[in-house]
């Protein structure tokens, strides 16, 4: 039957015409399902065969690998590892390409387990733990000889670490078990809520042979929880919590607000850090957060004579030490020190230092903006002091806060600085020399050695002219690399800045290059 | 000026200071001097070729970035890309291997950096299946293989 009379008609069909239409209808409906059957198994054969054709295939594994590591974080937490169990799981080659990449490998985090951690299910959280131990080894297997980092973290519901009713959560089997038996860790981090818990697992250790982990750790991180519940009770220095300690090269130290760990400022100036002569002097490298005022970080610092890599976080605090309580011993010289980082503080400590060998010095100041005023002065003062001027090789200044009228920057002519990195400060960057005369300036380009500047998370109003006016002076030296990202402009258009500032023509060797906006973050400071 | 022979049989002539970026070439030129020879690419084909100049020729005679920092520090920073980078990676799929390939094979790294950062950022967050339907990958895992592997891994802790 015809149904083309219905395309020009309203008419209503008559009974049998309805009938022989629903029949009709029926078999379309069958024969157009057949062909998206059809049409479906051809999209996936022409998706397969695709994929056979895909460049992706011919990617060598070891290129794959460098994709999965910048995938992955720098040390592994919990999400990490689930994402590397998704490049795992992908497909029998990723897999592959996965196990080849020792580093991916290389790092665990453990988390404390909360679930039962009550004492009636004591044997089952053991269970539950010992299990995961062969798993931890297998996983670190993976990463052959490559140094291997262990991160644990128990600082969840710390108010119920320990306290009686429950376990104490450094008290977990298969990380005992890791550092007693485990393969060679290069580093670990233990975050914790007390010095209780630090006594515990001290304990925990007591019986380490000389070849486990622990007592073969080159790198220790030992990070009290913050906003601690429990005070600080290390005051007698026979009985310290740092006379455990392995005798690593490496040592992290984050300790506890001074407001949550002491009852009055007095008592946090007054307590000593009992942190033993020996060990601070096999020290490279050391970290450290303590916002408590008084003397006891210079005096651990005054030990430090091996240490080439030093970081210290104020915690926002205000410079609490006494000139007094610090007289011979400023300014403290820390002979063999090549790199310093300053973290959420004033610029007040460069009056306290001496540094020859400096090579990069890092400030992140994140303080209100009475600190930021002096902070030229007090760096060229620390500068001449230390006899860097001429040395000093890169230089970071972060977050630092205008007070009222428009500051800059001004410098002494670092003849072998390099890398200039100026972050997320509130105001632009004049970047100038400090006052020299006309014969000095004739004889001398400003920065003449700069590779690379960084102007990071400037303010729109920003133009950059002025920023970038020192350069009209340097008449020869080095290319540079001129590296800049803009607040509330995600994606500055390079070309247009290029133009503008005339970039090309303001001499050969000067490049900009423009990166996406990224809000500064102090957590990513922290290795956990 | 260097000549260059594609897979594809077709011949660039390339100005020497844009095409160094590549140590593969820069090493050549080195080793056998100058050569009125045309340098043979048997793993480059035309179109892959125009868009690497490309990117030689904006970064022409440009210093490499300091690498001085500690990996462990910058966080996510890692993975951004400058501007131009993005732009010039906006490109399908294939290509974006095909550059990959290339930047391997003629040894640029920043160039070779830059992909591997903008496939890492298309994979970031993304389960097994979205990763494979992202790249038409076929999953040659039986179910048994994948629930071995996630046994294997799965460890006996909270969240």
């Amino acid at each position: 039957m015809n149904f083309d009379r219905f395309r020009s008609s309203t008419a209503d069909p008559l009974d049998h015409e309805v009938l022989l239409a629903q029949g009709v209808l029926k078999d379309i409906e069958q024969r157009r399902n057949v062909l998206l059957d059809k049409l479906a198994r051809l999209d996936d054969k022409r998706l397969t065969v695709q994929g056979v054709l895909s460049a992706i295939r011919r990617i060598p594994l070891e290129i794959l690998g460098v994709i999965f590591t910048e995938v992955l974080p720098f040390v592994l937490n919990h999400d990490g590892r689930n994402e590397l169990l998704n490049l795992v799981l992908v497909c029998k080659r990723w897999r592959e390409a996965c196990l080849i990449t020792k580093r991916l490998w290389s790092s665990i985090t453990i988390k404390a387990c909360w679930c039962r951690s009550d004492l009636t299910s004591l044997p089952w959280v053991h269970k539950h733990e010992e299990l995961s131990y062969k798993k931890m080894v297998a996983w670190l297997g993976r990463s052959g000889t490559i140094p291997k980092v262990v991160r644990y973290i128990a600082t969840e519901l710390y108010y119920l670490c320990g306290d009686g009713h429950h376990r104490c959560h450094t008290t977990h089997p298969a990380l005992i078990q890791l550092m007693n038996e485990g393969p060679p860790i290069a580093h670990f981090t233990l975050c914790i809520s007390s010095t209780r818990c630090f006594r515990t697992w001290i304990t925990s250790m007591a019986d380490a042979s000389a070849s486990s982990p622990w007592v073969t750790l080159k790198s220790f991180s030992l990070s009290f929880i913050e906003k601690s519940a429990s005070s600080w009770d290390d005051f007698e220095g026979h009985r310290s919590i740092f006379a455990l300690l392995p005798a690593v090269q490496v040592f992290r130290l984050y300790l506890p607000d001074h407001d949550d760990a002491f009852f009055s400022q007095e008592t946090a100036e007054e307590t000593p850090l009992h942190l033993q002569s020996g060990f601070m002097r096999r020290l490279t490298e050391f970290s450290i957060r303590w916002d408590w005022g008084g003397p006891s970080l210079f005096n651990a610092l005054r030990d430090c004579a091996s240490l080439v890599i030093l970081t210290i976080d104020l915690n926002y605090g205000k410079p609490r030490w006494n000139a007094n309580s610090l007289d011979g011993m400023t300014p403290l010289e820390l002979p063999n020190l090549h790199r310093f980082a300053l973290r959420r503080a004033g610029s007040d400590i460069l009056d306290l230092l001496k540094t020859p060998l400096l090579e990069h010095l890092d400030m992140e100041f994140n303080v209100d903006g009475t600190e930021s005023d002096g902070v030229s002065r007090k760096l060229r003062d620390f500068l001449h002091r230390s006899n860097i001027v001429n040395t000093l090789q890169t230089l970071r200044i972060c977050d630092l806060v205008r007070t009222g009228a428009y500051s800059h920057i001004t410098l002494p002519n670092l003849t072998s600085l390099r890398h200039l990195v100026l972050d997320s400060n509130t105001y632009g960057y004049t970047i100038t020399p400090f006052q020299r005369n006309r014969d000095e300036e004739a004889l001398s380009p400003f920065l003449p050695r700069l590779e690379h500047l960084e102007l990071h998370n400037l303010e729109r109003g920003f133009n950059l002219d002025a920023e970038l006016a020192f350069f009209d002076a340097k008449t020869d030296g080095v290319p540079c690399l001129i590296t800049v990202s803009r607040v509330d402009d995600p994606v500055v258009a390079e070309s247009g800045l290029q133009n503008r500032l005339r970039i090309r023509n303001r001499g050969l060797g000067y490049y900009l290059r423009c990166i996406p906006f990224e809000e500064y973050e102090t957590h990513k400071i922290w290795d956990y | 000026m260097v000549l260059l022979l594609t897979s594809d049989n077709e011949m660039f002539s390339v100005a020497e200071d844009v095409i160094k970026r590549s140590a593969y070439i820069k090493n050549m030129l080195e080793d056998v001097g100058e050569s009125d020879l045309p340098i043979p690419l048997p793993n480059v084909e035309s179109n892959v070729l125009v868009k690497i100049l490309e990117y030689c020729e904006h970064y022409r005679g440009e210093p490499l970035p300091a690498s001085d920092v500690d990996p462990a520090e910058i966080g996510d920073r890692s993975l951004d890309i400058a501007d131009w980078d993005q732009k010039y990676m906006a490109v399908d799929q294939e290509m974006l291997f095909e550059i990959i390939l290339a930047a391997n094979y003629l040894d640029i790294k920043s160039l070779l950096d830059v992909g591997c950062k903008t496939v890492a950022k298309m994979m970031k967050g993304k389960s097994s299946e979205e990763i494979r339907t992202l790249f038409n990958i076929a999953n040659d895992f039986t179910p048994e293989e994948e629930a071995q592997i996630r046994k294997e891994n799965a460890w006996a802790e909270c969240r």
